[in-house]
């Protein structure tokens, strides 16, 4: 038996948090943002094509910091040509869920208005594969939190091979029409623009999903990029604990990153 | 993998500026030597091309003077690159070795230590590699002076396998004096490199070696650290990996090691023993997940 608390709690140790919402971070994304601007580009540009389509809130369990750990097991667990590492990463991953959303399912349904998500599901991987995707096994056998709750709303469209994270109306298609009006809880493994995971919220949405919430493992993070390097070093300095998400966190008193 | 993109991949690793962990993605992300090459540089030329047309270039020479030393070249893409290390975001693209790979590595314990160690320091990481190779756990260590010779040397005196992960090519020796212990660990158990054979020491390899040594062992115990060493360097480096930490009691007379002993995935021990019943837990390899 492999235990959520023992493989979860090693995380504690190099995951960051993203900063707290506020001046300077996105509303729906949780990047930097110049300071005045409530979404980021990438997402003001969503928000203006998709509005109310789009997921009601997105919530990152950490940074996924480019060549730091966190990162190296999201590309890991899914593509090692190592079987092994592969599995062990998958337990692992599933752990880290697991944890969070024991915790955080609660503050995430109340974002959305819900007492509970009625199903969950996952975004599809667009990548041909001979197996079933990790993040399947994840959320729909290996999270007691979701395994139960867990339903493959989701197929891939007909532009589902199209390269590049555009949200795109027809990259998913709903399996059938969602009658009962559920709410969802959409799970992802990277959010880096979110072109992926709206574009699955648009598709849930349209297919009679009341609600949609996502909640993704990592938030893919350049340190490099813009004001990166201010914002991680804000962020880093907050220690990262299984006890707060960023749904319930207190923005800073200081000045935010620019 | 061929011998051709062998070449190529040592001809890349020598391009000046090359971002050694750059290449580590390019190739995962690429899964061949020929696709991350050539996707590396489209306009002048795929350097798998050239490594393959230019005939027996230098890194096509350098290759079969290695094989011929004992030398093997591991890269990232082949069956043979450790999967522990595989699980850690610093792992490099390329591993030289000499000697013999052994799956009870997967299981295997690193230990850490100054070089300039006490006598009680020594003691302890005798004490420490005889019981962990009394129980079947291969020895990890770094071959510098002190702490790292005396846990090699005591796995071997004690019939166990031992693993030198070293911060200079493979075949150079730092320090001289372990030569003779290099060379035998060679021929009983595997001496790692992730250096191009012919690197000097240099400041920051040791730090790199560090990380590669958290990488491929299942833990890592510090026996004797001060407050700026590379056994603490490594104790943080196995955590920021996900890797359990053991700490020597007696190290709490550092301040650093009583912050470390508060942190999550770390354990105060006295004895092998203690080591021995916490990697029962940490080598578990369970896929039935439960809430506890």
């Amino acid at each position: 038996m492999a235990s959520v608390f023992e493989l979860s709690e090693p995380y504690r140790n190099h995951l960051v948090a993203v900063l707290p919402a506020g001046r300077g971070v996105c509303a729906t994304c949780w990047r930097a943002v110049d300071p005045g601007y409530r979404l980021c580009y990438p997402c003001q540009v969503t928000h203006d094509g998709y509005g109310g389509r789009l997921a009601e809130v997105v919530v990152p369990v950490a940074l996924a910091v480019k060549r730091q750990q966190l990162a190296h097991e999201l590309w890991h667990y899914k593509y090692d040509p190592d079987q092994r590492v592969r599995q062990m990463l998958e337990i692992r991953l599933a752990a880290v869920l697991w944890r969070f959303l024991r915790q955080h399912e609660p503050h995430v349904a109340a974002a959305v208005g819900v007492p509970r998500f009625d199903v969950v599901t996952t975004v599809p991987g667009t990548r041909p594969r001979d197996d079933d995707h990790p993040l399947v096994r994840i959320v729909g056998t290996h999270v007691g939190q979701t395994r139960d709750r867990y339903q493959p709303l989701l197929g891939l469209g007909p532009d589902a091979s199209v390269e590049g994270r555009a949200v795109l109306v027809n990259r998913y298609r709903a399996a059938q029409a969602m009658t009962g009006h559920p709410a969802v809880l959409l799970v992802d493994d990277t959010w880096t623009t979110g072109g992926h995971a709206q574009s699955a919220a648009i598709a849930l949405h349209d297919a009679g999903a009341a609600s949609v919430a996502v909640v993704v493992l990592g938030r893919h993070f350049d340190r490099n990029f813009g004001s990166g390097e201010t914002y991680y070093q804000q962020a880093k300095a907050r220690t990262f604990s299984w006890y707060t998400c960023c749904l319930e966190l207190v923005p800073p008193a200081g000045p935010t990153p620019a | 993998m061929t011998r051709a993109e062998q070449a190529a991949l040592v001809a890349w690793l020598r391009r000046p500026g090359v971002v050694w962990s750059a290449v580590t993605e390019q190739l995962e992300e690429c899964g061949s030597v020929q696709k991350a090459t050539a996707a590396q540089s489209p306009a002048q030329g795929s350097l798998f091309e050239a490594a393959r047309t230019d005939g027996p270039d230098e890194a096509a020479r350098d290759l079969q003077r290695w094989d011929r030393a004992g030398i093997r070249m591991v890269c990232v893409l082949d069956a043979e690159y450790p999967s522990n290390l595989r699980m850690i975001h610093q792992h490099p693209p390329v591993l030289f070795m000499r000697g013999s790979a052994d799956e009870r590595d997967v299981t295997s314990v690193a230990v850490v230590g100054t070089r300039q160690p006490t006598p009680r320091g020594i003691d302890q990481a005798r004490q420490l590699a005889t019981g962990l190779a009394a129980n079947g756990i291969p020895v990890i260590s770094g071959l510098a002076a002190g702490i790292d010779t005396a846990a090699h040397t005591a796995a071997l005196m004690a019939g166990g396998r031992t693993v030198a992960v070293i911060g200079t090519g493979i075949d150079r020796v730092y320090p001289p004096q372990n030569a003779g212990l290099q060379e035998e660990i060679v021929a009983k158990g595997l001496v790692i490199s992730q250096f191009l054979p012919g690197a000097p020491p240099t400041k920051a390899s040791f730090p790199m070696r560090n990380a590669v040594m958290s990488g491929y062992a299942l833990a890592t115990v510090v026996v004797e650290a001060a407050d700026r060493s590379g056994s603490r360097i490594q104790a943080s480096l196995a955590l920021q990996h996900g890797r359990h930490v053991f700490l020597m009691c007696s190290l709490l007379e550092h301040k650093w090691a009583r912050d470390y002993a508060e942190r999550p995935g770390v354990t105060v021990v006295e004895t092998a023993a203690d080591v021995f019943a916490g990697l029962q837990r940490l080598a578990s390899e369970s896929t039935d997940l439960v809430w506890a």
